[in-house]
């Protein structure tokens, strides 16, 4: 029972917990980051791409998460310098990672968009989930106990405090990008690596905005955003279970109806509960 | 190693006194902004263990001077001497490092976050090697800080959003304390306070003074600064006008230096009121309950008779703002109950604000950049604002150009709205001619009702007096108006009564011969006097 449960729910919510952790700590430090969804694309092309080049899981995995830091720095670029509207930065870089994976993947693979099969010495089994569990308990740490928490949320709540303290709000609003960039490449990866066996085109199945979601329900804290992710791995898991099982009568709920139960999940929940949550003071802010 | 520094400052800094070392001195500043000048060639001293104010109009440069020593700016000439020692500032960090802290107007505490961590951040007490925050470390450090300077705070992991402006500021100065800070600079400190809250803050700063450290007060209150500084700085345009001990000086002669000619702002040729009960009133508000934007209150009645200043007195938050918008944007906030609200004879408690204009009320709104004027627009468009109904502007589907820059020309004539033009765009214009141009607005249809709201926030002295004078002289017409200001003063000097709020409701009301600055902050702390 637990095993045909938890594993599942565990497995559908680590994406969703690794990249909502990059959220949050993105979001955090002020910047809004709605680019998940592109990021974990990029995470889990260059994850599969450096994992089949070198038979490696573990180098793959690495890959991944350069790239997706690489690519978060284009966004960092635009919004931390450029001064560029976050939302329609963040929009464009959803698109670029759209477009990537096909280019690249019709001249290294002659494929429209898809990576070949990965061998079972290229893929995980557990890493992720544990990887993924880490780093909620790193973040619940770092955000209440340390100096590196405190500052990232003064980044976000008041730039200006922190800067007259003498701390530099610039820095640590790469440091949230970044670590935005790494989080939700990682989740790709572990898309691309662990829950599935190749890359496929648009795998992420928008994980990164419901993975938004689980940090606007979670309050920008990390453990009640996990617990957020959990909830939609619940709903995600339930809906892989019942496709195909027959509910009533004699037929099977069609199995489009049954995929939508994670996003329905996200929309009930969300406008049930957001009204009470409160974002980052200067979110979105650069002066 | 420090015998020998001194020695090689020796040369540069003959002009020290030799006995008593300034614990700041600035020689000789100049900041400019492109064209435009905002310091020039200002030298100043400050002694150890003094309060020195620093007094200018709005614009005047105070501001840039502080920022300048805080290392917010970098100046094009002249240099800092911090206990005789030339510095040279290129961040507030290095600033705050050589011992300099800032209180800035606008408070830099984060709302959401604990008294604690806002005290601490940026100079975090750690263990581990630098990764863990030690948050009792910092606890004992600060209670100890507390008690040494006598500034009594407990409430460590309260929100800053639930503390007062007072324990705000107080905590803003135990920050300052907590980084080892030497020499204070406080913005304004005094703007959002009760006069017993600055009472007890010019307390705090007298214990600060004892234990030697050293305070620049940047102030436009000038009875305060004479009752609480050591030596006042006088900047006008800019410039130093004058560096005078405190003994020597009074709030005439300080005023005159501020603005380059004689100003009155107490006696405006007030009159007494007289009594026109026989009038029906112009105002009437009865068991009126609501809320707006968070602020509640209840059970307000209250009634304004034509020819009379209604003043609103109350510390943010208490209601005052809420009522006012009650009665100026009544579709905007939220009334519960039974009340009503009456203006000229009419049920206004639905009304939008071209009904108000209607009827004769002219609004001049709290918060000028948020609600009353569109500051990429120039004069002619922001007269037209709330008037786009007016008959005389208006024929059928057109604006009556003409008839409206004539009007907007006589406005800026009558208010002295600098630069004089009406295609002059408001966002360049000074905070205190915007503000006269909201009130030539608000009075350009002779309104027999004014509800204004903070009509000199932020307006340098010059201004302060035409605008009060503005507003009396729309009383002694017949108007019925009611203020709303956050400046006791100024609720003091124009108001013919005074009703004070406390936590929603009406606590106490005052009549002109009872009025007493002590006793109406009183009843703004919530205890009757």
């Amino acid at each position: 029972m637990i095993e045909a449960f938890l594993f599942p729910v565990f497995r559908s919510a680590t994406p969703l917990m690794l990249a909502a952790m990059g959220g949050l700590w993105c979001e955090r430090s002020g910047v809004t980051q709605i680019a998940l969804e592109g990021f974990m694309l990029i995470g889990a092309f260059f994850g599969a791409v450096v994992a089949l080049g070198t038979g490696s899981a573990w180098l793959g995995f690495a890959g991944g998460i350069a790239a997706g830091m690489l690519f978060s720095m284009i966004y960092g670029v635009m919004v931390l310098h450029a001064r560029a509207n976050q939302i329609v930065a963040g929009m464009a870089m959803n698109f670029l990672a759209m477009g990537i994976p096909p280019v690249l993947s019709a001249f290294w693979y002659g494929s429209g968009g898809s990576t070949p099969m990965l061998p079972e010495s290229a893929r995980f089994e557990w890493f992720p989930i544990y990887f993924a569990l880490a780093v909620v308990v790193v973040s619940a740490l770092l955000y209440s106990k340390s100096r590196f928490g405190l500052r990232m949320r003064f980044a976000g709540e008041h730039p200006k405090a922190l800067a007259t303290s003498g701390v530099s709000v610039l820095l640590k609003r790469w440091q949230g990008v970044l670590i935005s960039g790494a989080c939700a490449a990682a989740a790709g990866a572990a898309l691309s690596l662990c829950l599935a066996s190749s890359y496929s085109r648009g795998m992420s199945a928008g994980r990164g905005y419901i993975a938004l979601a689980a940090v606007i329900l979670g309050k920008w804290r990390p453990v009640p955003t996990a617990l957020a992710c959990l909830l939609f791995g619940v709903a995600e898991a339930a809906q892989i279970r019942l496709q195909g099982v027959i509910l009533w009568g004699s037929e099977a709920v069609p199995v489009q109806f049954i995929q939508m139960l994670p996003y329905i999940v996200t929309l009930v929940v969300l406008a049930g509960f957001v009204g009470r949550a409160r974002a980052p003071e200067f979110l979105g802010q650069v002066e | 190693m420090e015998s020998l520094k001194e020695r090689a400052l020796g040369g540069g800094g003959s002009t020290h006194n030799p006995v008593v070392v300034s614990a700041v001195e600035l020689k000789g500043i100049t900041k400019r902004f492109g064209a435009f000048t905002a310091n020039k060639d200002i030298s100043l001293k400050v002694a150890p263990g003094s309060l020195h104010a620093l007094v200018g109009e709005n614009g005047a440069g105070k501001s840039t001077l502080m920022n300048v020593l805080f290392g917010l700016y970098e100046p094009d000439e002249g240099e800092i001497f911090i206990d005789g020692k030339l510095v040279q500032f290129r961040s507030p960090s290095e600033a705050i490092s050589a011992g300099i802290g800032m209180v800035h107007q606008h408070f830099m505490l984060a709302e959401q976050m604990t008294a604690l961590d806002n005290v601490i951040v940026g100079a975090e007490p750690t263990k581990w090697g630098c990764v863990v925050v030690s948050r009792s470390a910092a606890r004992t450090k600060l209670n100890s800080l507390a008690e040494e300077f006598e500034i009594p705070f407990q409430d460590w992991d309260r929100l800053v959003c639930e503390l007062t402006v007072g324990e705000r500021q107080r905590l803003e100065i135990l920050k300052l304390l907590f980084r080892e800070a030497k020499v204070f600079i406080l913005d304004e400190p005094s703007a959002v306070l009760t006069p017993q809250e600055t009472e007890r803050l010019f307390v705090n700063l007298t214990k600060l003074k004892e234990r030697g450290k050293s305070i620049l007060l940047i102030s436009h209150k000038l009875k305060e600064v004479l009752e609480h500084s050591n030596e006042i700085t006088v900047i006008r345009r800019g410039e130093l006008i004058a560096s005078v001990p405190t003994q020597e000086s009074d709030e005439e002669k300080l005023a005159e230096l501020m603005v380059g000619r004689k100003v009155e702002l107490k006696d405006l040729g007030h009159r007494a009121m007289f009594a026109n009960t026989d009038r029906a009133p112009a105002i009437r508000v009865k068991g009126v309950s609501g809320a707006s934007q968070g602020e509640g209150y209840q059970d307000v009645s209250f009634t304004v008779m034509p020819g009379e200043i209604l003043g609103l007195a109350g510390i943010q938050g208490n209601g005052t703002s809420a009522v006012f918008r009650a009665l100026a944007s009544p579709l905007r906030s939220a009334k519960t109950g039974q009340g009503s609200i009456e203006m000229l004879g009419q049920d206004t408690s639905r009304a939008d604000f071209f009904e108000l204009h209607r009827i004769g009320v002219g609004v001049v709104p709290e918060d000028r950049h948020l609600e009353g004027l569109m500051l990429r627009q120039s004069l002619v468009e922001n007269h037209f604002l709330g008037q786009q109904n007016d008959r005389r502007y208006r024929s059928g589907p057109w604006i009556q150009r003409f008839a409206l820059s004539r009007s907007v020309d006589k406005g800026i004539e009558s208010f002295d709205i600098r630069p004089s033009y009406s295609n002059a765009v408001l966002g360049r214009m000074s905070g205190g001619n915007q503000q006269k141009a909201m009130l030539a607005r608000a009075m350009d249809h002779k309104p027999k009702i004014l509800l204004i709201a903070q009509p000199t926030r932020g307006v340098d002295i010059g201004a302060i007096e035409r605008i009060r004078k503005a507003i009396l002289a729309a009383r002694n017409e017949g108007s019925a108006i009611v203020l709303l200001s956050t400046e006791l003063d100024e609720l003091i000097t124009l108001s013919d009564r005074m009703l004070v709020f406390f936590r929603g409701q009406v606590v106490q009301e005052f009549p002109k011969n009872a009025f007493d600055e002590w006793k109406i902050g009183k009843a703004m702390g919530g205890s009757k006097a």
